[in-house]
C-alpha cells in the first residue's frame, strides 16, 4: 500500500501519523512523506516535522521516502497525488467548526483537497483517540457506494474497529402510496421487510466482511437531511473515524459529478472525528 | 393529489403532428384565457362598491387577504392572479392592492397539496408522511413571502420603477382584446356582473387546464436531474430545475407532479425538493405575466415583474447566504407541525383565519 503523509511543518501533521497507527497502517506501507513549504516556512521546520513524524509511526524505513516541495500546500498534494499512484493521502489539521455565512467559511486544507476530486482516497486526521474503537461508515445506496465499501471496508479492516454502517433517509413522499412505510423503517424493520434500504445495508455488510471487516457491524437507518442526521450520528455514536464517498472516480458520470452536493466535503468542515473520502 | 397534466395524446401521431396538436391546443387556451380575463374585467367595475364595501378590500392588506383566501377556496392561485391584474385594469384595485392580492394567490395556492394530505390524514395514514410535501411547499412560500412584500414594496415605491407604470394603460388596447371585445360586451349585456365575474374565473381555471394538456411529455429519468430521489443535488441545480420546469407547467404542485415518475416509490430527496420550490415560485408567475401583456397594461406588468424578481432576490439571498440553516428550519416547522395532530389543527386554523383577519383589519 502506497500512502502519501503531508506536512506543513505544523503539530498538526503528527495527527496523521498518529492515525496511521492506530489504523495499523504502517507495517504493510511504503510511505511518502511530504514536506511542503509555503512562501515564509523555514526549511528547518520541515526537516523538525519528518523526524517527529518517523518518530510517531516507530523509526524511519527504508523503504519510506522523504519530499519536499515548494509552493502551495494543497496545489502541492494535489499534484504529487495525481501523478503518482498512492493509495491513500493523509493529512492533520485541527478541527473546525463552521456554522456561520456560507460566504464567511475559510475551507480548511483537507477541504480544499476534498474538492479537488482526487481518485486517490483521503484520510483528514482530527483528533486521534489511544485507540480505535468504532468506525462509521456511510452508504448512499447507489453505485458509488459500492467503491467505498470496498476500499473502506479494507482500510478499517486492520483496526477491529466495531463498524457503524449508516443510511441516511431524507426523502419525503410525493404520492400516497404503500411505500410510504419505508418512510418510517429501523435498520431492523427495513431488512425484515425487504425493503430496498434493507436490501442494500445486507449487501453492504457482506461487502465489507468480504473485504476483512471481521469487528461487529452495526446497521443504522436515520431519517432527516444527510449532513445533519450523519453529523448527528457521530455526535451520539462517539465514532473515531467517518468514511464516505465522494462522487469522483473513474467510471462516474462527470456530468452528475458537477450537479451533485459534495456532502462529503461539507462533512470534513462539520464533524469532529477524523474523516476517510473514497 | 395536485393535477397532473395528461398530454398523452389518444392516439399515436408523428412528431410533426403532436407539436401541431400542442400548439392548437395551447391557442386554444390561450383564446380563452383572454375572454376569461376580458370578462372579468368588463365586470369588475360595477361590481367595485361590493368588493370594497362588502368585502373590504380597502387596502393592500385586505387585498392580500382576499387573494390569499379566493385562492385558498379555489385550489389555484393563477386564476386568482389573473382577477387581481383585471381588478387593477378596471381601476377597482389600485397598484399595490393588485400586487398584494397576487401575493396573496400564492399563499393560498399552497394550501392544495395541504388540504389533501390533511383529508389522506383524516382516514387514518401517518402524518409525516401524507403531509410532507404539501407543508414542506406551503412553508416555504409562507417564510419566502413576507420577504417578497417587503421588497415587492420597496421597488414599487422607487421613482425608477413608479416611472414605468403608465396611467394612461386605459387607452391602451391590444388587437387581442379588441377582437374578444365585442363578445364580452355582448354577454355583459345579459349576464349579471356578479355572475360574469364568476364566469370569468371559471373560464380562466379552465383555461388553464387547457394549457396543461399542451404541455410536451419530459422524460426526466434519461437525463441528469433523474436521481433526484437517491442522490442530492446541489441546491442551485434543483432550484434551476424547480425554475425550468414550473416555467412549462406554470404551476408549482404541477411541476412536482412532474417528478413523480423519477421514483419507483413517489419519493424525493427533502434537500431537493426544497431548493426545487424556491424555483418553482418565481417562473409560477409566467402565466400572470401572460395575463398582464394580454390586458395590454404596463402598470399590470411591472408589477408582475416586480413580483417575480422580488422571489428571485429572496430566494437568492436564501441559497447564497443561509441555505443550510433555512432547510434545517423547513424542516423543523414541518415535522413540528406535522408530528401531532393538535399541531397540524391549530396551523391549520391560523393559516385559514389569517385571510379572514386581514380582511377584517385592512
Amino acid at each position: 500500500m502506497k500512502i502519501l503523509l503531508c506536512t506543513d511543518g505544523s503539530q498538526t501533521a503528527l495527527k496523521s501519523a498518529r492515525l496511521l497507527v492506530r489504523m495499523r497502517l504502517v507495517d504493510q506501507a511504503e510511505l511518502t512523506i511530504l514536506g511542503v513549504r509555503e512562501e515564509k516556512t523555514p526549511e528547518q521546520l520541515i526537516e523538525n516535522s519528518f523526524r517527529k513524524i518517523e518518530n510517531e509511526l516507530g523509526g524511519f524505513r527504508p523503504n519510506w521516502h522523504r519530499v519536499i516541495r515548494a509552493g502551495s500546500y494543497v496545489k502541492i498534494i494535489e499534484v504529487l497525488a495525481r501523478a503518482e499512484t498512492f493509495d491513500l493521502v493523509v493529512l492533520g489539521e485541527d478541527k473546525r467548526h463552521h456554522r456561520g455565512l456560507w460566504l464567511l467559511k475559510i475551507p480548511s486544507p483537507g477541504e480544499r483537497l476534498a474538492r479537488k476530486r482526487l481518485e486517490t482516497p483521503l484520510l483528514v486526521a482530527r483528533d486521534v483517540p489511544g485507540e480505535i474503537r468504532k468506525v462509521l461508515v456511510c452508504s448512499s445506496a447507489k453505485d458509488p457506494t459500492e467503491l467505498t465499501l470496498k476500499l473502506g471496508g479494507k482500510f478499517i479492516a486492520p483496526t477491529g474497529a466495531q463498524v457503524g454502517l449508516l443510511h441516511v433517509m431524507s426523502q419525503l413522499a410525493l404520492v400516497y402510496s404503500p411505500a410510504e412505510a419505508d418512510l418510517s423503517d429501523t435498520a431492523e424493520t427495513a431488512i425484515l421487510r425487504n425493503t430496498p434500504e434493507g436490501r442494500h445495508l445486507l449487501h453492504a455488510i457482506e461487502v465489507l466482511q468480504a473485504n476483512g471487516v471481521r469487528g461487529g457491524i452495526v446497521p443504522r437507518i436515520r431519517h432527516g437531511l444527510v449532513l445533519d442526521e450523519i453529523i448527528g450520528e457521530i455526535r451520539e455514536g462517539g465514532y473515531d473515524i467517518l468514511v464516505i464517498g465522494g462522487h469522483h472516480r473513474p467510471g462516474f458520470d462527470p456530468q452528475l459529478e458537477k450537479l451533485a452536493e459534495d456532502v462529503a466535503t461539507d462533512l470534513i468542515s462539520e464533524v469532529p472525528c477524523s474523516v476517510m473520502v473514497i | 393529489m395536485p393535477n397532473k397534466p395528461s398530454s398523452s395524446l389518444p392516439i399515436k401521431f408523428s412528431a410533426a403532428w403532436q407539436i401541431i396538436y400542442r400548439v392548437g391546443v395551447f391557442l386554444v387556451g390561450l383564446t380563452l384565457f383572454v375572454i376569461a380575463l376580458l370578462l372579468m374585467k368588463e365586470s369588475a367595475k360595477p361590481l367595485e362598491p361590493v368588493i370594497r364595501g362588502t368585502f373590504s378590500v380597502n387596502s393592500p392588506a385586505s387585498a392580500l387577504g382576499l387573494g390569499w383566501l379566493t385562492a385558498s377556496v379555489a385550489l389555484s392561485g393563477s386564476p386568482v392572479a389573473a382577477s387581481a391584474l383585471s381588478l387593477l385594469d378596471a381601476r377597482v384595485l389600485s397598484i399595490h392592492e393588485s400586487f398584494a392580492m397576487i401575493s396573496g394567490s400564492r399563499l393560498g395556492a399552497s394550501m392544495v397539496v395541504l388540504i389533501l394530505g390533511f383529508v389522506y390524514m383524516l382516514r387514518g395514514k401517518d402524518r409525516n408522511i401524507s403531509l410532507g410535501v404539501g407543508l414542506t411547499s406551503l412553508l416555504v412560500t409562507q417564510t419566502l413571502y413576507p420577504f417578497v412584500l417587503i421588497l415587492g414594496y420597496f421597488l414599487l415605491n422607487n421613482p425608477v420603477v413608479y416611472n414605468l407604470k403608465i396611467d394612461t394603460a386605459q387607452g391602451v388596447n391590444s388587437p387581442v382584446n379588441s377582437l374578444f371585445l365585442p363578445l364580452v360586451s355582448l354577454l355583459s349585456r345579459h349576464i349579471s356582473p356578479a355572475l360574469l365575474l364568476f364566469l370569468g374565473f371559471l373560464l380562466t381555471i379552465f383555461s388553464l387546464w387547457i394549457f396543461d394538456r399542451a404541455i410536451p411529455e419530459l422524460n426526466l429519468k434519461q437525463s441528469n436531474v433523474g436521481q433526484i430521489s437517491q442522490l442530492v443535488y446541489r441546491p442551485f441545480v434543483t432550484f434551476l430545475l424547480g425554475a425550468l420546469l414550473t416555467s412549462m407547467t406554470m404551476s408549482v404542485s404541477v411541476s412536482l407532479s412532474l417528478l413523480v415518475p423519477l421514483s419507483v416509490r413517489g419519493f424525493v430527496r427533502q434537500e431537493n425538493i426544497i431548493p426545487y420550490i424556491l424555483g418553482a415560485n418565481i417562473t409560477t408567475f409566467i402565466d400572470t405575466l401572460i395575463a398582464a401583456i394580454l390586458l395590454a397594461n404596463p402598470s399590470a406588468i411591472v408589477i408582475v415583474i416586480v413580483l417575480i424578481i422580488s422571489v428571485l432576490i429572496a430566494s437568492l439571498v436564501i441559497l447564497l447566504f443561509g441555505y443550510r440553516s433555512y432547510e434545517r428550519l423547513i424542516r423543523r416547522l414541518a415535522y413540528r407541525i406535522g408530528g401531532r395532530r393538535v399541531n397540524l389543527v391549530i396551523y391549520l386554523l391560523v393559516i385559514l383565519g389569517l385571510p379572514f383577519l386581514l380582511l377584517w383589519i385592512g
